[in-house]
């Protein structure tokens, strides 16, 4: 006799081994975003599209069953995952080997040094103004609007360089850092787009307390001719090249009134 | 059963399409000498196209917060370079026939083409430098950086490619096939644009290896798709159906067949290899295609493709889910899924 009361299991929520290709990478269904299930592509469809099916199942019907000639499908794309990581690694090696970012965009800090180029603009309707830069080139190389007022100092080299003007009269400034440095020494500014040429002498470096930003000082004497101005930063130990500070000295602006 | 990834790509595509079409035709010179280069160089970007790398570029951008004034001339530099080396592809590949019309060195002959390619090269450039000037110097040399290394990597993957069709001895792997169109495809058609757009809507840098799994995912395959349209495509497809059998190129489906060949198939299959496409009759394409067919290399192909879109989505979740829903993000979502629902 029958017992009525027949224990019965749970419907298992599958009966075969979960081979789809999202699950293939730990991914599910459920990753196709965080949109709104009615905005999917395709209501109610297979997530990749009208006519898909579980490739599984698919290659099981075919007629071709087995002759997939790479194997299982979820195989082959974690295959491709790890060629397309090995590719990734490739590039960073690749990257190392000629000194920077393939990419450009990861680099450490010390070799951003080498990226950072400011133009920043200022102006005086004064007879006399000292403006500071750091500030603002830090806000420039940001680029978010959020100021990085930090120097980045990594084992003692310096790279970031504020820039401090002394100006009477409108100009246009940037420092742009080859590699990092100890200690730098400045040379005059010298424009040579004139003749004879002209230089700007009063140039010095601030190397400022210890975790602090060195700054390099400008004076632009009144009367300056107008032009451009470079003058190189040499490293104190081996007065090599690290870097260039490129000044222009714009003409006079009504407001100004005679140098 | 409705389709909102189907609406929502054909509107961006034709949307941001339109925007990228202004502003290229800003960059085209229009002044002499036109007829043996301006014409030439104007030529492919008004054919249209589809359109898809500018458009990831402009809705990649605006996910991550950026007005798409800000992204367009990006999208435009990518176009125009898109175009220029369609251009030498065209000639590389000897191909006859591009976006349903004769391919620019079959019009003008190879040296004014080789030109014109070079030209649209230059003047993608451009749109870029002016981008430079607006843009923080934090952000304007990464962006330049990156297509640097999108250049690399596309010429690499030409290269992969036209040495295997210079020496029928190589039996490229499907291993050796993705590589070459992770460099090939893939860093033009998507991985470079998502990283632009990125860039320039986070107005920040990225991480180094952001969007390339991604970008290689979806592109390749975009790109498979795109190897099966040319051999199912007929007359609705923008280059010649078949093209691709009649150069012998290594597909996933012709790398299939090669692993597949009985001992009686191997010789004719060398012979087809070693033939110049000059040389390589209707008979030669009718029986490679039949060999793919009889083994479904191509049904294999197409299921291969959507596990890589299925991985692209699983990339797209991961890196976008921090964004809020946009219509851009949605595009770039089902841009994944278009792929496989169209027809050119």
């Amino acid at each position: 006799m029958d017992n009525p009361e027949r224990i019965k299991r749970p419907q298992p929520e599958r009966t075969k081994p979960n081979r789809n290709v999202l699950g293939a990478l730990g991914q599910s269904d459920a990753m196709l975003g965080s949109l709104d299930a009615a905005q999917s592509p395709i209501d109610g469809g297979h997530p990749l599209g009208p006519g898909f099916s579980d490739p599984v199942q698919k290659s099981a019907t075919n007629g071709n069953a087995g002759s997939d000639p790479f194997g299982l499908i979820d195989e082959g794309v974690r295959a491709a995952s790890d060629l397309v990581d090995a590719h990734i690694r490739q590039g960073e090696e690749t990257a190392k080997s000629l000194g920077k970012s393939a990419a450009g965009i990861s680099l450490a800090q010390t070799d951003v040094s080498g990226l950072l180029t400011g133009l920043v603009r200022a102006y005086s309707d004064v007879a006399s103004v000292w403006v500071d830069i750091v500030g603002s080139l830090a806000h420039k190389i940001d680029g978010t609007g959020a100021a990085k007022a930090d120097p980045t100092q990594t084992q003692g080299l310096t790279s970031t360089i504020g820039l401090s003007i002394t100006s009477a009269g409108s100009v246009e400034t940037g420092i742009e850092m080859f590699r990092p440095a100890i200690d730098v020494r400045p040379q005059p500014l010298v424009s040579t787009s004139m003749t004879p040429p002209a230089q700007i002498n009063d140039v010095a470096f601030d190397a400022g307390q210890p975790g602090t930003a060195g700054k390099i000082r400008v004076t632009v004497p009144k009367g300056q001719t107008p032009g451009v101005y470079h003058g190189l930063l040499l490293s104190a130990s081996d007065q090599t090249p690290v870097g260039v500070v490129t000044l222009r000295v714009l003409g006079q602006t009504p407001q100004e009134g005679p140098a | 059963m409705t389709y909102h990834g189907v609406d929502t790509v054909s509107v961006v595509l034709d949307e941001y399409g339109a925007m990228v079409r202004d502003v290229m035709a800003d960059y085209l010179p229009k002044q002499e000498p036109r007829k043996y280069l301006y014409d030439p160089v104007a030529d492919y970007p008004s054919r249209g196209g589809k359109m898809m790398r500018p458009s990831l570029c402009i809705a990649t951008a605006r996910a991550f917060g950026a007005e798409p004034e800000r992204a367009v001339r990006a999208a435009a530099a990518i176009e125009m370079l898109h175009n220029s080396l369609l251009i030498h592809d065209d000639i590389e590949d000897e191909s006859e026939e591009r976006r349903g019309k004769p391919t620019l060195h079959a019009m003008h002959g190879i040296p004014i083409a080789l030109n014109a390619g070079d030209m649209l090269a230059m003047l993608s450039i451009r749109p870029l430098l002016e981008n430079v000037y607006d843009a923080s110097p934090w952000l304007s040399i990464p962006i330049i950086q990156d297509m640097e290394r999108m250049a690399r990597e596309s010429a690499e993957g030409q290269a992969l490619e036209l040495g295997w069709r210079r020496d029928p001895d190589q039996r490229p792997t499907r291993d050796d096939y993705l590589i070459m169109v992770l460099k090939k495809t893939c860093w033009l058609a998507a991985i470079y644009p998502c990283r632009l757009g990125a860039m320039l809507g986070k107005r920040s840098k990225i991480t180094n290896d952001a969007f390339i799994r991604f970008g290689f995912f979806f592109g390749a395959a975009f790109q498979i798709q795109d190897d099966v349209l040319n051999l199912n495509g007929g007359l609705t497809y923008g280059k010649e159906s078949c093209g691709d059998l009649w150069e012998a190129k290594w597909t996933l489906m012709l790398i299939d067949v090669a692993q597949s060949l009985t001992e009686a198939e191997r010789p004719r299959f060398e012979a087809y290899l070693r033939k110049s496409r000059e040389t390589r009759t209707e008979e030669d394409v009718a029986w490679v295609l039949d060999l793919m067919n009889r083994i479904g290399a191509i049904e294999n192909a197409q299921m291969f493709a959507r596990g890589l879109a299925g991985a692209a989505l699983g990339e797209f979740s991961t890196l976008l889910s921090d964004l809020p829903d946009s219509r851009d993000k949605r595009f770039i979502r089902d841009l994944i899924t278009w792929t496989f629902r169209r027809d050119h």
